[in-house]
Order: structure tokens, then sequence, then C-alpha cells
């Protein structure tokens, strides 16, 4: 069980995600909010693996993580989660198979979480569980979208704007290797990209 | 040529979900299938320009589906939809919205419409769909996160080996302009990484 405020502070990142269409809604959503464990995790630390792993709904309190999927013997950064952000496995919560994604602590973080077994049990309305993992797949599914258009930009700089106007909090969450990773970038040519929005010396 | 039951009848099975127990929820939809909407080469899909949630089944040709790319300040390729696709407009169906992508035909196309009133009341019925339906926005994300793999390879070349090695379905059908877009890079770009290394498309 936690504090009012920190429930508070998921109950209002679930109410940014969740549309309410019915009263008893918001109820189960602050029940929800409660079943959320904190705890501090430190740079470098896992969310999650891949495989099998834990099948938590992650809320990030604050810090950033990233996601990276493991392809042709290499990794790429997939996708940053930042404060006031759900971050999940898609394969583990919503699809029930071994997850071929790891999630990462970018930055010392307080991340508080919940099992799906929650999402599911008795304890919630079986509606609102099984509506708000609708949303988070429809929610995977826009960001990978949104993803998409950043990655079909054909210029460094291009690629940088349109991350910046998805996310224009990115350079303050996010350290400059893991961006030009994301970006699919050499570090060079991310600073030059920077440089030309006299955001680097 | 299938006829439309029969054509998303075998979309069904191919899914790596589908086991005989989907038979009578797939045996519902089916049923409930639209006629078929045939288009010319280099038409608007004025269907899907409106507000709508519906399911849509590709039966043959290929889709380019199109978004306001406001970095390029005109209209871009998203993705290439090649046949025995499904697809939807999903600013409508996941939030309510006017759809913010559109369609074009790539080539003369034949699609069949389910609706989602339909999905819903077969749903309630079979909630079996709800799989079939997890199922297929599992391989649209698995595309998705593939894709994003080549978008992120630095060599351009890499990227139409990739296009060419992982989705044949597709490259043997675009043209160079196409591709181009596919894959991220401009055109004089992807002529370069032609004669560079002395690889062409076909």
């Amino acid at each position: 069980m936690v504090s009012t405020n920190k429930s508070e502070l998921i109950l209002k990142g679930l109410l940014s995600i969740y549309p309410i269409s019915h009263d008893f809604e918001r109820q189960e959503l602050l029940t929800l909010s409660n079943e959320f464990q904190w705890r501090q995790i430190h740079r470098g630390d896992l969310l999650w693996a891949e495989g099998l792993d834990k099948d938590h709904l992650y809320f990030i309190v604050n810090g950033s993580c990233a996601e990276y999927l493991q392809h042709d013997s290499q990794e790429s950064l997939i996708r940053f989660y930042h404060e006031g952000k759900f971050a999940f496995s898609e394969d583990i919560l919503i699809y029930g198979v071994p997850s071929e994604t790891r999630c990462v602590a970018l930055t010392d973080a307080v991340i508080a979480s919940c099992p799906k077994q929650v999402l599911l049990d008795d304890t919630l309305d079986k509606v609102v569980g099984a509506k708000l993992l609708s949303i988070l797949l429809n929610f995977s599914m826009t960001e990978y979208r949104n993803t998409t258009y950043e990655m079909l930009q054909a210029s460094g700089k291009a690629r940088l704007q349109a991350a910046i106007s998805q996310s224009p909090n990115l350079l303050n969450i996010i350290p400059r290797k893991e961006l030009a990773d994301y970006l699919g970038l050499s570090r060079a040519s991310l600073f030059r990209a920077l440089k030309s929005f006299g955001h680097e010396e | 040529m299938k006829s439309n039951q029969d054509a998303m009848r075998a979309y069904f099975e191919a899914l790596p979900v589908y086991t005989p127990a989907f038979k009578s929820t797939v045996d519902s939809v089916v049923a409930a299938l639209g006629e078929s909407v045939k288009k010319k080469k280099g038409q608007v899909v004025e269907e899907l320009t409106l507000h709508n949630k519906d399911f849509w089944f590709l039966k043959s040709g290929f889709l380019k589906e199109m978004y306001k790319n406001p970095i390029e300040k005109e209209d871009s390729l998203f993705s290439l939809i090649p046949p025995l696709s499904i697809f939807v407009n999903e600013d409508t169906l996941f939030n309510d919205q006017h759809p913010q992508h559109y369609y074009t035909t790539y080539s003369d196309v034949e699609f069949i419409r389910f609706k989602y009133e339909d999905f819903e009341r077969i749903n309630a019925k079979h909630p079996l769909l709800q799989l079939l339906y997890l199922s297929g926005t599992a391989e649209i994300q698995k595309n998705r996160r593939a894709r994003l793999i080549m978008l992120r390879m630095r060599r351009t070349i890499d990227r139409v080996e990739w296009v060419k090695t992982n989705r044949p379905d597709l490259y043997k059908h675009m043209d160079r302009v196409t591709l181009a877009q596919y894959i991220g890079v401009s055109r004089a770009g992807l002529y370069r990484a032609f004669e560079k290394s002395n690889k062409f498309q076909f």
C-alpha cells in the first residue's frame, strides 16, 4: 500500500491515458494506484530482462529508462521512457510471450510497479483491467508509429527535429550516447545536428 | 480467384495463434463481411478518409499509407501495404480522432470491409475474437519493430538489403521512389548507394 501523495501521482498518470466512461472507473483506478510498489533503482539496473521476466506495468516516477532490442548479435535502443510515463514489455504484459526486449535505467530513478495479475484479479473490476491493457496496447502501437515518423526522416537533423517535436524535453532527459543510438546516428552526426539547432558548442 | 470469405478465412488460419477452436469465431466474421470495393491504381481510398473504426482486408493489390510529414512539409509514405493484410484507421479506432493517415492505391486493388459494429457484436458472443485481434496487432508490432531496426542502419545499401531479404513481398513490387521513401533516404541517396555498391534493385 502506498501513501496518498504517491498513489495520486500514479492516478494522475493513469488518468492521462485512460478515458473515463463511468464514475466507478475513477475509483477503480485509485484502487489500482494503491497497488503499485515503489522502489529506487540505479543507472544500469534492469526493469525487465529478455525472456519470461516479471509481467509488470511500470510507472516512471522520476529518471529515465531505455528499452533495447537484441537482433543479429547487436542491440538497438528502440524506446525511451521518462518521468510520468508507463513502461512495460508488450511481449510479456500484453501478449504473454517471452520478451524480445530488455529495459534499463539510464539514470538513477524511482519506479513504481504493479503485476499484471493485479490488473486482472478480483481486487479490480475486470473491465477496468482489460480496458487498461487494451489502452496500453494502443499506446504502444501509436508510439511505434511516432518513432517510425522520426526514423523515416532522411537527414540526422530532420530525425532530431522530429524526435524533439514528439518529445520536447528529449535533450534534457536522455544522455547523448543513447540519443545517438536511438536516432541511428554516429555521435559526430548527432553533435552536428545539435549544433545546427544551437544546442552544443 | 478465392471468394472474399475464403481469402479472409485463409488470413485468419495463417495467424500463429490460430487453432481449430477459432473456427466458429472465424465463421461468424466471414459471414459478416461486406462486398468487395475495387479501385484503380493512383486513387485515394475515400472510404478511409472518413471517421470510421472499421477493419479493412486488402484482398489484392498494394496500398500506400501516407501521412503529412511536418518536417518535409509534404505528404510522405508511411508504409506500403501488401495484399492479404488487414488495415485500419488507427487514430479513429484507438483514439476516436479524425484519421491522420490516408491511403492511395499503388496498383489496382480490391478490399473488403468488416464493420466495427460487427466486430463488437461477434466479440460479445465469441470472446476468442479478441485473441485474433491481439494476434493481428502482435504481427503488426513485430513488423514495425523490425522496420525500426532497419531504419536505424547507417548505410543505405544495408537498408536495401534488409528489405530485399525480409520483405521480398514488397521489394519485388516497389519502384525506386517508393523504396527510397520506405527506407527513409532521399532518392539521390538511394541512387548513390546503388552506384557505389554496384548493386541495383533488379
